[in-house]
């Protein structure tokens, strides 16, 4: 298993919590930031693989973090899943042409997020099926 | 007599007839002398057609004539009442007493036996030319008498006529006196009733000898609007006075009457009775003060409503308003006022509105509405609603026009808030429930995260009860996140924010993929599933997502409802009678649907009351999503009792025919272009397939992005018409030649790479475009024909390119296999 390393964007702690034992028993390193500032600061700092996103954030909308890691040279690359408990419709689209490489809706399927984890850092998905 | 022969006359005319010519002569000579004109006739027939040019004062006639003789000519002339006074002396050789008779009787006033003796000759001319004239004299002064008896007759007779005309009309108006609703009564100075005619009998009710004799007043009970006194006065002063009165009738009946009073006076003057005429105006007067009452009330609604009553006379084109109209308008009165007035003050863009409103009442001969903005002097705008209605003449034309205005502006101002706030409260509600189901899922989501944590092992392993418990709070996760995901949809159908994507959907893939969605729930509830669809079954033209959400609600009650150990069966097939539609049915062996409840089981929040079932109902809204999709997706749905146990649920849905799909499409484009190209737009996967909803993602979002790149009225996105597992292809009709649908292909390939998503999970974009073929007699064909050409053409590049798409797909299997 490679380390690759994902930021988790998320204010819920127990949410954070749940991420962070999932991806970890999964081998992922996982960092964390609870508001859109830490957001981009943490992402800066750690330069992750990927990010998982949320979008209803303190102190501003997800989406705007996008915006901002899409406008960032170092982090433009970065694929980023956005999590959310918002309703589907207009936000999915929103998200996608932000630039994020996936919508996922709260709550989640803990298989299907890790597939789409595998298949945005290009892992094979069949490990991910073997798991479940 | 001599003044009679008068010689200023003219001299006597005597015609001779005889057939000798001595003889002729010979009378000739003997009454040259004595200054007659003198005629002669050869014979009698000569002698009857000289008469009758110019009639002689004697004729001197030959008895014996060849063919005519004289007594014939005499008979003749005496048949005549021209001739029949003309004295005729006859010559005769003859002196028998016979022959002399038959002259006589033949008409002859004397006769001369031959030879004539010259003096006698003489003699008798001048005495029978005498008593002609007398004769002649007497004529016309009998004539004269006759003509003026004749016209005095005349005289009389018509004066005759004239009177007894004149009685047939005294007598007319006698009887109609009497027949006159009219009384008519005669009173004496002392108001003794002194005749009391039939008016008065029908009027009052008393017999004329019931009423002699009495006081009128008193019998009548005479209630004056003035004093009697003063009625009095002014009949002596005046001889006569007219006022309203208030009678009583025998049964006590009131009448109101016009009263008509004529003082009567002797030769000396004095006066000795009064006539009085009375004219019941009772019903009249009872009209009036209703009509008055309405006319009153009418005002006071149209003022009190503020309605306005116009009036238009077409001929004039003038308008008469009633005070109202003036101060909606803001006018100063004027009447009539021409039209133009009224029209200036409509709002411009209003006026040719209202206007042909007005022109189609009027050849409808009908009643007409019309709402339009009116601008006051001060610049403010009011909003009028107008009512209109024609007026037509005796001949049915339509010569005015009636009606009225409101001014609404305030109730417009109103109903716009109340709209206004029905927006608000929608969009709040919409909000509110948006916010609700976001909160309830973020708990929801550590719930799930940690009891998934817990049941894959990741925090340690589980006890089998463990995990049969984490399975059973995973359930019910489920169901919690279904029910706000119902909440959600129906809030995004009732704000009509859901929308269908139709395409050709494979029924077939749609019960799979619902099947396999359901199969956990089956397995727990021990219930057998199983689908019945034939494998030619055409494809749908319905939404995959929507078509599977349907088939997933269904199936989801249907598990639920079938007895434990009992099955559920879902079939399709085209729907019996109508190809057009494919007929989808999933059956239980549940308890059934009572009949009284079948017809709200659609509604909103509507559930089947408490059942022997065990299982959670849930928030009710699964069926009513299903009608509301299915309605959205062309089709209908609705429930049958099967005939041992449980219920069939059944819905319709369209068959996808690309001529149907398509032509609609094309009539809104830019259609007929010179040139038209079908761009194919091919994704083929990779590696492994993901589950279906996340195919669906991707084909979605794919739609979307090349959505992006066509220009509107140029490009046409068809229908998807075809996918399989891992090969999803997109076509575009695109209006433009070579040049342009390169540009259009660079554009899609650009946008796709840029996006960069479809790479990363392994998805291959290829893009081609091929030109249709013309048709050289496109010009000559209908818009229908060319759009049928054209579809057909778009068919069959279409059916090429999925050929095309399926033998690169096996290929790429074949690869991947050998591989």
């Amino acid at each position: 298993m490679s380390n690759k390393k994902i930021l988790v964007v998320e204010d819920d702690s127990d949410v954070r919590l749940g991420y962070r034992v999932l991806l970890k028993a999964h081998g992922y390193d996982t960092y964390f930031a609870t508001d859109s500032t830490s957001a981009v600061s943490e992402a800066r700092k750690h330069l992750p693989d990927l990010i998982i996103l949320d979008l209803g954030l303190p102190a501003g909308d997800g989406l705007l973090v996008l915006d901002r890691y899409r406008a960032n040279s170092f982090l433009s690359a970065v694929p980023v899943i956005v999590v959310s408990a918002r309703d589907l419709h207009g936000n999915k689209e929103r998200a996608l042409t932000g630039g994020a490489q996936a919508y996922v809706q709260k709550p989640f399927d803990d298989d299907e997020l890790l597939a789409l984890i595998r298949a945005q850092l290009g892992e094979p998905c069949h490990a991910v099926v073997g798991a479940a | 007599m001599n003044e009679m022969v008068d010689p200023g006359d003219p001299p006597a005319h005597i015609l001779i007839v005889d057939d000798e010519r001595q003889n002729r002569r010979l009378l000739e000579v003997m009454l040259t002398a004595s200054n007659y004109r003198l005629q002669t006739a050869r014979s009698g027939a000569e002698a009857l057609a000289f008469i009758s040019k110019q009639p002689p004062d004697l004729i001197v006639l030959d008895v014996m004539m060849p063919g005519m003789d004289g007594n014939e000519v005499a008979s003749a002339l005496k048949l005549n009442s021209v001739t029949k006074n003309i004295p005729i002396i006859m010559i005769t050789a003859l002196s028998n007493h016979e022959a002399r008779m038959v002259a006589l009787r033949a008409g002859a006033a004397d006769f001369l036996t031959k030879p004539v003796d010259h003096a006698e000759l003489r003699v008798r001319v001048r005495n029978l030319l005498r008593l002609k004239a007398y004769g002649d004299y007497y004529d016309r002064y009998s004539q004269t008498l006759e003509r003026e008896v004749v016209s005095r007759t005349a005289e009389l007779r018509e004066r005759t006529t004239l009177l007894e005309h004149q009685t047939a009309v005294l007598t007319d108006q006698a009887d109609l006196l009497d027949l006159a609703r009219d009384a008519i009564i005669v009173r004496d100075m002392d108001g003794g009733i002194v005749s009391w005619s039939r008016g008065a009998e029908v009027l009052y009710g008393w017999t004329s000898a019931e009423a002699i004799g009495h006081d009128v007043f008193a019998l009548l009970r005479t209630k004056l609007f003035e004093t009697r006194e003063c009625a009095d006065a002014t009949l002596r002063l005046e001889g006569q006075w007219e006022g309203e009165a208030i009678h009583h009738s025998r049964d006590g009946r009131r009448s109101i009457v016009a009263s008509r009073w004529t003082l009567q006076r002797n030769g000396d003057g004095v006066p000795i009775r009064v006539l009085s005429i009375d004219n019941d105006i009772t019903d009249r007067k009872l009209a009036d003060a209703d009509r008055h009452m309405l006319t009153e009330r009418l005002s006071l609604a149209t003022a009190a409503a503020r309605v306005g009553v116009w009036e238009w006379d077409l001929a004039s084109n003038s308008l008469m308003w009633d005070a109202t109209m003036f101060d909606i308008y803001g006018l100063t009165p004027l009447s009539p006022m021409p039209y133009e007035r009224w029209s200036a003050t409509v709002a411009p863009e209003d006026l040719p509105i209202v206007e042909a409103a007005q022109r189609r009442t009027i050849e409808n001969r009908g009643q007409g509405t019309a709402e339009y903005r009116i601008i006051l002097e001060d610049g403010s705008i009011r909003i009028i609603s107008s009512v209109e209605r024609v007026v037509l003449d005796d001949h049915g034309r339509v010569t005015r026009m009636i009606g009225v205005n409101a001014d609404v502006s305030e109730r417009k101002a109103a109903e716009e808030a109340l709209e206004q706030s029905g927006k608000d409260r929608m969009r709040f509600k919409d909000e509110f429930l948006s916010n609700v189901s976001h909160e309830l899922r973020s708990p929801l989501t550590a719930i799930k995260q940690f009891t998934s944590i817990l049941y894959s092992g990741i925090a340690g392993e589980l006890s089998p009860v463990q995990r049969e418990y984490q399975q059973i709070v995973l359930k019910n996760v489920q169901q919690l996140q279904s029910m706000i995901d119902d909440l959600l949809e129906v809030t995004r159908l009732e704000s009509g924010k859901l929308t269908v994507e139709l395409e050709n959907a494979s029924i077939h893939d749609a019960i799979g993929d619902a099947l396999d969605t359901l199969q956990g729930a089956a397995r727990v509830k021990g219930v057998k599933v199983s689908w019945d669809v034939p494998p030619d079954l055409p494809a749908a033209y319905a939404d995959r997502t929507r078509l599977r959400q349907m088939l997933i609600i269904l199936l989801d009650n249907a598990i639920k409802f079938s007895s434990k150990g009992g099955s559920t069966v879902v079939s399709a097939k085209l729907l019996p009678g109508d190809g057009r539609y494919v007929l989808v049915e999933v059956s239980d062996d549940g308890c059934g649907i009572p009949a009284d409840r079948v017809e709200r089981l659609f509604d909103r929040l509507y559930q089947v009351p408490a059942t022997t079932t065990a299982s959670r109902k849930g928030l009710g809204l699964g069926l009513y999503i299903c009608k509301e999709l299915a309605a959205l997706q062309g089709g209908e749905i609705w429930v049958e009792q099967r005939p041992q146990r449980g219920s069939t649920f059944a819905f319709t849905i369209p068959v996808f025919s690309l001529n149907s799909v398509i032509a609609p499409l094309l009539v809104n484009g830019a259609w007929p272009a010179s040139e038209t190209s079908l761009v194919t737009v091919t994704l083929t996967l990779h590696g492994e397939l993901p589950p279906p909803e996340f195919r669906e993602e991707w084909s979605r979002d794919a739609r979307s992005l090349l959505e992006r790149c066509l220009l509107p009225n140029l490009d046409v996105l068809l229908p998807r018409t075809h996918r399989d597992g891992a090969t999803e292809q997109f076509f575009v009709a695109a209006f433009a030649d070579d040049a342009g649908t390169s540009v259009l292909v660079n554009r899609i390939r650009s946008q796709f790479e840029r996006y960069g998503r479809f790479d990363e999970t392994g998805l291959i974009l290829s893009v081609g475009h091929s030109a249709l073929p013309e048709r050289e007699d496109a010009t000559e064909l209908s818009t229908d024909m060319l759009i049928s050409t054209l579809v057909s053409a778009l068919e069959t590049a279409i059916e090429s390119q999925i050929l095309l798409g399926g033998v690169q797909h096996e290929q790429q299997e074949d690869s991947r296999r050998r591989g």
